[in-house]
This record gives structure tokens, sequence and C-alpha cells, in this order.
């Protein structure tokens, strides 16, 4: 119906991605505020078991678009077929996660529609005239608020971390097939393959201390002091995607979006400023430490503890600590 | 983005042009780059010259909004004959992340995002290309040229031109291009569906992490003791 909810569902590998069930939990807030439906809108192939995955997740109801020719689709048809059903349903606001699969098939979508995609986002809430955004820049050290123009309807994708709720119970959807006409082949660009990490070697995710360093560290020759925290609290060294980028850690130490998502009972952010990227591969861990000299580093939205400082002081410190050597 | 003194060439954009020059060493070709700025932005467009690309173009207008920024990209590239387009995956300003992909549907391109492999094909009419999906999986796509990519940061390492480049750049003339060339009047220019209310630093909107005071030494005891709970 007219000024609904929308949300994309993303999925991969036949399973409902984490951030779309968090995503239709922020939903059924935002519909409830505006008392107006949430719809869960689904493309892909073999989705039966996934609309099912979906119906006691929030969604008043869910739209399936299902065709074997979009099993493997790349993302603008599976922005085209989403914008079919965007155009059947009309909501007001599209609900998509800012990650991977939002950065393509968001703007795809937004052009297909002719609407504009407000990315990146905090938060969203419904001031009961029109949606109000807050969103980050200047590298996570700003934030903006912006009024939506409440006679448009616009996609807005928000950061992995900003959805925290967990999926909730409600009444059982309705699931209804959406109909499409003659897909439109691609024939520009063919898959060749699908590359997945080697499973054998170091895995992050298994340990209960990560110590992460990020570009404060300044230089390879001083990631030694990290991997002294590190073996100091019995932990393992990560870094985030700078470094790697320089080649000063190996991939497999990546944490954030486009490495590993970990949630250790302690993580330690040494020179980290918390962009969202990172921030989306760590924000479930247990007890989050930074340390940082700059104290408008957005990591400090995400800690629960933090240290305004110096690491080069402050580290070495952690370590005598923690071998029992300090004065007091 | 911003910088104290002028403005820096996009990061992610850096690694668009450190790939476009390695393809023009790999395949041969010539190196444009263009961006959307006010005369400030020239200093970034001379350092890209330094860097090894052929020719730049910068049109006059200045956007926080992707779509306005992409349709007169567009608009821009349109008038000329590319074979690629490379953009990066997010400027440190505005973070919409979106201007690559918009740019790729307004030209009714194929397109790319997250690419860290670019290897030409097909005596250059097409291109294999590695992209990235998140969590560390990848995938391979063959794409028909023209395409456009938005190239990931790390593609390969950024390198930094020798003075006498950086000197012999600033004598290459620079394509100034008009919105109004491009058919663009004002108020196509002013479109949007949503208006600022206010900015501010996180901390002011945000629980915050608890910060512990003192000294290194004083602060390591207290944090050791943090971590200790949690274990």
């Amino acid at each position: 119906m007219a000024g609904d909810v929308g949300v994309v569902v993303e999925h991969s590998d036949g399973e409902i991605e984490g951030t779309s069930l968090r995503l239709l939990a922020k939903g059924r807030t935002l519909a409830d505020k505006k008392s107006v439906g949430l719809l869960a809108m689904l493309v892909g192939h073999d989705t039966n078991h996934l609309a099912e995955a979906l119906r006691f997740s929030g969604p008043d109801e869910i739209v399936v678009l299902e065709r074997p020719e979009l099993e493997d689709a790349l993302p603008e048809q599976r922005a085209r077929a989403m914008a079919d059903i965007v155009k059947d349903i009309a909501p007001s606001l599209i609900l998509m996660g800012y990650n991977y699969h939002g950065m393509e098939v968001g703007p795809a979508l937004a052009s297909h529609l002719g609407v504009s995609l407000i990315s990146n986002c905090a938060e969203v809430e419904w001031s009961g005239a029109s949606w109000i955004v807050t969103r980050s820049m200047y590298e996570g050290f700003y934030h903006v608020r912006i009024e939506t123009n409440a006679s448009i309807p616009f996609i807005l994708s928000l950061q992995p971390a900003a959805v925290r709720n967990t999926p909730v119970r409600s009444d059982p959807a309705r699931v209804r097939r959406f109909d499409w006409g003659p897909i439109h082949a691609e024939t520009r660009m063919k898959v060749v393959e699908v590359l997945k990490p080697t499973m054998e070697g170091l895995d992050i995710s298994k340990a209960d201390v990560i110590v992460t360093a990020g570009r404060g560290i300044g230089s390879a020759t001083n990631l030694k002091l990290i991997q002294e925290l590190a073996d100091a609290l019995g932990g393992v060294v990560a870094g985030t995607r700078p470094l790697v980028d320089l080649g000063w850690l190996e991939k497999g130490r990546l944490v954030g979006m486009s490495g590993k998502t970990v949630s250790p009972r302690v993580y330690i952010a040494c020179g980290v400023s918390g962009a969202a990227q990172h921030v989306a591969g760590m924000s479930g861990s247990g007890r989050i430490i930074a340390i940082d000299k700059n104290p408008n580093a957005p990591i400090f939205q995400v800690a629960h503890y933090g240290i305004i400082g110096d690491l080069f002081q402050v580290v070495p410190a952690v370590i005598r600590e923690a071998r029992g050597l300090n004065p007091g | 983005m911003y910088h104290s003194y002028g403005l820096a060439a996009n990061e992610s954009d850096q690694y668009a042009l450190e790939e476009a020059v390695s393809l023009k060493d790999r395949a041969r070709g010539e190196v444009t780059v263009m961006t959307m700025g006010s005369r400030v932005a020239e200093d970034t467009l001379y350092a890209c010259l330094a860097r090894r690309a052929d020719k730049a173009v910068r049109i006059e207008h200045e956007s926080i909004d992707p779509n306005i920024t992409a349709s007169v990209l567009a608009e821009a590239i349109k008038r000329r004959q590319y074979d690629l387009i490379l953009t990066g995956v997010e400027s440190q300003d505005v973070m919409a992340a979106q201007v690559g992909v918009l740019l790729a549907m307004r030209l009714e391109l194929p397109f790319a995002y997250a690419v860290t492999e670019v290897e030409v094909r097909d005596g250059g009419g097409a291109v294999r290309i590695t992209k990235e999906l998140g969590g560390g999986v990848s995938q391979v796509i063959d794409i028909a040229l023209p395409a456009v990519l938005c190239i990931q940061s790390g593609i390969r390492r950024l390198s930094y031109p020798p003075l006498a480049a950086v000197l012999k750049a600033k004598r290459l003339l620079i394509d100034l291009v008009k919105p109004s060339d491009l058919g663009f009047d004002q108020e196509a220019l002013g479109v949007r569906a949503w208006r600022l209310l206010d900015a501010f630093l996180p901390r002011q909107y945000k629980q915050q992490a608890e910060f512990i005071n003192g000294s290194p030494d004083e602060a390591a005891t207290v944090m050791l003791s943090r971590v200790k709970e949690a274990l």
C-alpha cells in the first residue's frame, strides 16, 4: 500500500542475511510509529524456504519474485527485479543495508525508480510528518541530520552496526508471489567463478581476545608492539583495511565488511578511527576498549571503554601491567 | 575532500587513477581525469597529471548530492569517447558510495563495484575483473566494454611522482566545462529530495564510551581490570 515501509531482503547461499532480519525489526518499529504496513521484498531463485524464514520476523507481507534466471543474477538485474516490486507496492521508504550489496544494488534500484538513495545512515526516525535521517560524513567524524520531502519516496541504507534490534516475533506474514514479465538478459557481463577464502591457516574469529591496529600505528615495524600486547593477553592481532592495503598485515587478519566479522569477549582497538566498514565487523564484541589520541574518533561511539591518549605510551603500559611489572 | 590549505584527491579515487595508469601501460591507451569542482580542485588534477594521467577535465560545479554529481559527470562523459570509466568506491567527505554506480546507470553501461583486479582481454574489447562481495568472498566477471568499474582501495600500491613530473604537469592545460555547456540550468542542479537540518559531532548525539583517565600507567591498570572482568 502506498506509504508503507519496505525492506530489501538480502540472501546468499540459501540463507537470509542477518542484516536483513535486523532491518525488518527496525522497519517494524518505524512502520508502527507511522501506522503503516511493513513489507519484505525478496527476489531470487529457490526462495520458498527463505520466505518461510521471514514470516515471524516483523513484516505484514512478504512479496516474492521467484525466477530461475535470478539465481546468480548480477546487481543490476536484481535491482531491476526489485524495482518492479517497488513500483507495484509503492512504499514511501525502502530500507537496505549499507554494505557491499547495498552499495551496488542500492544506486541501481534508485536509478530504475528515479528516486534518491540516502546512504550510510546511522539512524532514521519518523517525526510525524517526515523522515529524519542521520548520516555520516567526513570519515565518520561528523554526522548530519536531514529531513526528507515526505511526498517523495526514497531509499535509505543503514550502517550494519546501527541496526541492533533483535528479530521480532509477530503474527505470521502473508506471502505473495509477484509475477514478472520476460527477463531482460544481461549479455554484457558473465560471472566466471566465485572465489571463497581458504579455510586453512589462522582464523581470528575463534580468539577470545583480539587486538586490532589501525592507521594510528604509523608503520609496519610498530606492529610488533601490538603483537606484544596480544601475546601478553593471550589474544591475536588483527588490522583495519588501510593496513592490509599497505601490505602490513595479511588479509586473514582483516576485521570489517571486506574481511572477518568477529565477536570476541574482548576487542581492543589501537589507533583505529572507527570507520563504519570496520565497525560492521566488530560491533558485536563482548567488551570493546579503544585507545586513540583523537577524542572525536567515531570508534568511541561503539567502544564500551575509551582511553584518549598516545597508544605508544598506553600500550607499553598495558603490556607491563599484564606482565605484573607496573609499579602501581 | 577538505584539507587545511586546499583540496586533496579522494583516496579511493587515487587507487582508480593508479589502476588507470597501470592499464595504460599494459594495454596502451590514454588516461583522462575528470572532476566536478571549483577552481581549488585544479590542484588535485595537476597532481593526477603528475601521476601520468594524460588529460584533465574540470566541470565547474559543486554538490554533495550524488545524483547531481552523477548526472553532470554522465553528460560530460557522453560527449567524449572512453572504453573504461574508473571511479573510487566512496568519497571521504560525503561518504555516499553512489556516484560510480549511478554514473553507470545514467550511461547505461555494465558496471562492477569494489574491483580488485582488472585484466584486458579480447584485444581491448572486454575486461576480466575480480570484485569483492564482502566477508573475504570474491567474484570473477567478464565484462564487455565500454564499462564502469568502481575500484577498491588497495588494488595496487599508490605511486608518488618525482618533483620533475609535478613541475611538468603544471604546464599542462585543464579542460574547463561549464554545466550550461552540458545542458544544465541552475534549477536542474538544485533539485533535492531532502534538506539539511544540522551537522554535529557524533559524541553530541550518541552515548559514548566510558573514558578511563589518568597517566598511561594508571589507565593501563584500570584497562587491564576491565579486560579481566570480561574473560
